[in-house]
């Protein structure tokens, strides 16, 4: 630390002020460090370099996608299903988004109600007990299981009985976000003030008016958020559904006993083909994921936002 | 002064676990006036408080001992909803805690869960002109309560305790978040409230004690002989006028002059 | 801040015994100035009044500023009141010995006639002593004591009503008439100061017990 205000005191402070009051003003001779200035700037620095950094891969993943998957990307693409023959040109994607969209709503339609449940038994109820510790616990594990061993899971107990299908696929699905509404939740839900339950208690209100007309609203926005990580993670999950949906050309047309196609699987089966015209298909199915989540994920935020009061 | 009391409390006790929070507190609070609870921090003020409606069954391993009568009745008694309680004896709290809804849906709130069959639209102006705040807010009742001062969003509170008439109400420090303006206003509708309502305050301020009460309760933290456990007793409880010139008890003066606490 | 409160109270509390001892020293002299016939003495009297009203609106204003920035409850309340009374009693006293002295200080020789000089002499004594005791009184706000004072009054008041016989007694001739007049304004004033004195004793008493009886 350069001491005093010979050290650095600014070229200002000296000409404006008489030497006797700078000397004497605590205010200029802090600010007169200069090693202090310096730290200051390379702190900021450092930190903008990271945020730099971590945007890297995601503006270049963005780019490389839709660089690669926009030439392909027209009407044909987005209406037909599959050619048979990965060496053909044309066709598109279209059995695989309804394969997706068909999976991922009925396991959402399955998980988020369970799972938000769960999370209320968790902070309303169950709090710091047992069964709450339990269920949190294995939570917890399900969060961190290989998505494919969660297919295996289904295929022995599903697959193996009534063959491939969107209710197989959407039950490894749902088994794979449960755990993450179940989390992300009850992290939400304890955020809601304890004073705005105090508050409904005060008013005479029960357990359940509570929960249903103050803490869920209030934690909506951020349930809405959580949730769509879930849904996000689980249109995305290629592994469990090779095991339970399978793929195919076709649009799908039964919900049990068929196989079925979904966008992350078809893009997987056309990235590692030798044939140009099914690497480009896979590029072009991989935006279309990418602006299926974006889409789910505006839609919801657009929903949770009307409703709300918060300023 | 011969009307049956509001409340009667009977030795009443206050553990949470195997602390003991608030023991030996006896006292009559008669209808109609304002009682402040005042005391140094952490002495059960806000224990005692919460025990006029039962607030304190929220805080898991809570035990209550000894009696609070509500007009005659032992709300600690086996076959009380705690509910019911809440729904005659009213609180708010010390941080204005309006819903993040519109200012006609927090004031209607408590008539909608209890299933209010009269017209919602006059309880809600009812409420709002009871508590002084129809006159600010009456062109914007469907904007959110939280675009609301801190000071408009407490009497908000206090509009949405009253639209459930209780006969009660419970006010935990609730000037405490605000500004001195907005603090006389609560103070000035506090004696509004009091002609119709029972009114108990706890509160820091020793000013705002002397200006608003009528009777007083001065707590205070009793504290083991080897140091390990401290608990609220009741000192004193007077009429007011008398706790601020000639307080009976030298740790009421000694507080309330500010020699400690 | 509640320290520098206290503190401050403290201060004003010493300040009114101070105040105590200006008025007595005011009644000393005026005494004797009266008894001696001591003109000079009377001046220095007259002089003094001065400082007495200065520290007297001094303590006043102080007590004021506590009031305001404050808000003293209890205990501090009651002596914040108390403090005001007692000064504006000892200020009034000091305006007495202010009286007092003008007497001898214009000459009038109340001290030289014989048995009016004793008596009010007497009376004098016995208003200062109470005076002194009254002051003890607050310097200890010692409430058992007061009650000694407060009798002590009485005896005021039977040596006030002998010197007024003895008044009457001395005729009225042209130069009596005029020593007769100001002899009973001094007797008349050396009684009041025991008076303001019996104020100070109940404002102590009124300021340790709070029994509003007291103020009255």
């Amino acid at each position: 630390m350069p001491v005093g205000m010979s050290a650095g005191t600014p070229a200002g402070a000296a000409a404006g002020a008489p030497a006797g009051a700078a000397a004497g003003n605590p205010l200029l001779m802090r600010s007169t460090s200069r090693a202090r200035v310096v730290k200051d700037v390379a702190a900021r620095v450092a930190m903008w370099l990271a945020a730099l950094i971590v945007l890297v891969p995601v503006i270049l993943i963005l780019y490389y996608v839709a660089a690669k998957g926009l030439p392909t990307m027209d009407w044909e693409f987005l209406t037909q299903p599959t050619p048979y023959s990965m060496r053909l040109r044309g066709g598109g994607f279209v059995n695989g988004l309804i394969g997706t969209l068909l999976m991922v709503v009925l396991a959402a339609v399955v998980s988020i109600p369970l799972g938000l449940l769960g999370a209320i038994y968790l902070v309303e109820y169950g709090k710091k007990g047992l069964l709450a510790q339990v269920i949190r616990f294995f939570s917890d594990v399900m969060t961190g299981v290989p998505s494919v061993f969660v297919g295996l899971f289904v295929y022995t107990a599903m697959v193996i009985p009534f063959g491939f299908g969107v209710v197989m696929g959407a039950a490894s699905l749902a088994i794979i976000m449960l755990p993450i509404v179940v989390r992300s939740s009850e992290e939400m839900l304890k955020l809601v003030p304890r004073e705005l339950k105090e508050a409904s208690y005060a008013l005479g209100a029960g357990h359940w008016h509570t929960i249903s007309r103050v803490v869920l609203p209030a934690a909506a926005p951020g349930l809405t958020t959580g949730t769509m990580l879930a849904v996000a993670r689980a249109a995305g999950e290629t592994a469990p559904l090779l095991l339970t949906a399978l793929s195919a050309q076709e649009i799908v047309t039964r919900l049990v006993g068929e196989a079925t196609a979904s966008l992350p699987v078809l893009i997987y089966y056309g990235a590692r083909n030798p044939f140009p015209a099914g690497q480009e298909r896979a590029w072009a199915g991989a935006l279309e994921l990418l602006l299926l989540v974006l889409v789910f994920t505006l839609l919801a935020r657009v929903a949770s936002s009307r409703n709300r009061l918060w300023q | 002064m011969s009307e049956e009391p509001a409340f009667r409390v009977r030795d009443l006790a206050v553990s949470y676990g195997s602390q003991v929070a608030l023991k030996d507190v006896t006292l009559d609070i008669e209808p109609r006036k304002i009682i402040a609870i005042i005391g140094p921090s952490g002495c059960g003020k806000s224990t005692l408080i919460r025990c006029f409606n039962r607030m304190n069954d929220l805080i898991p391993g809570t035990r209550v001992q000894g009696q609070v009568l509500y007009h005659g009745q032992d709300i600690y008694a086996n076959d009380v909803d705690p509910v019911t309680v809440r729904r005659n004896v009213g609180m708010v709290f010390q941080r204005p805690n309006p819903f993040p809804k519109s200012i006609k849906e927090n004031v209607a709130y408590g008539a909608r869960i209890n299933g209010y069959k009269g017209n919602i639209d006059e309880l809600v102006e009812r409420s709002l002109r009871g508590a002084a705040l129809w006159d600010e807010v009456k062109d914007n009742l469907n904007r959110s309560a939280l675009a609301l001062s801190g000071g408009q969003q407490q009497r908000l509170c206090i509009a949405r305790a009253i639209a459930v008439q209780p006969d009660t109400i419970l006010m935990d420090e609730p000037a405490s978040a605000l500004d001195p303006v907005a603090t006389s206003k609560i103070e000035d509708l506090m004696q509004e409230l009091k002609e119709r309502y029972t009114i108990i305050i706890v509160t820091h301020n020793m000013q705002q004690a002397a200006r608003v009460s009528d009777k007083a309760a001065f707590l205070y933290t009793e504290v083991n002989e080897a140091g390990t456990a401290r608990w609220g007793v009741l000192v004193e409880y007077d009429d007011t006028s008398r706790i601020f010139t000639n307080p009976r008890d030298k740790r009421t003066d000694d507080y309330i002059s500010g020699r400690f606490g | 801040m509640r320290e520098r409160y206290h503190r401050a109270l403290e201060a004003l509390d010493q300040d009114v015994v101070r105040l105590g001892a200006l008025a007595e020293a005011a009644i000393d002299k005026a005494t004797l100035a009266l008894v001696e016939n001591d003109a000079e003495l009377a001046q220095q009297v007259l002089d003094g009044d001065d400082e007495i009203d200065a520290l007297f609106v001094d303590v006043t204003k102080r007590a004021l500023t506590i009031l305001a920035e404050q808000a003293p409850v209890a205990r501090d309340l009651r002596l914040l009141l108390s403090i005001i009374r007692v000064a504006n009693e000892l200020e009034r006293t000091g305006d007495l010995a202010h009286n007092i002295a003008k007497v001898p200080q214009r000459g009038i020789p109340v001290g030289e006639v014989k048995h009016i000089g004793e008596l009010l002499h007497e009376l004098a004594v016995a208003a200062r002593k109470l005076l002194g005791n009254a002051i003890d009184v607050w310097a200890q706000k010692d409430a058992g004591l007061a009650a000694n004072v407060q009798e002590y009054d009485d005896t005021i008041d039977l040596l006030y009503r002998r010197f007024y016989k003895e008044l009457f007694a001395l005729g009225s001739d042209e130069t009596t008439f005029e020593i007769g007049m100001n002899a009973a304004l001094v007797g008349r004033w050396f009684e009041r100061v025991a008076d303001h004195g019996v104020n100070i004793t109940e404002a102590v008493q009124f300021y340790v017990t709070g029994d509003d009886a007291y103020l009255g």
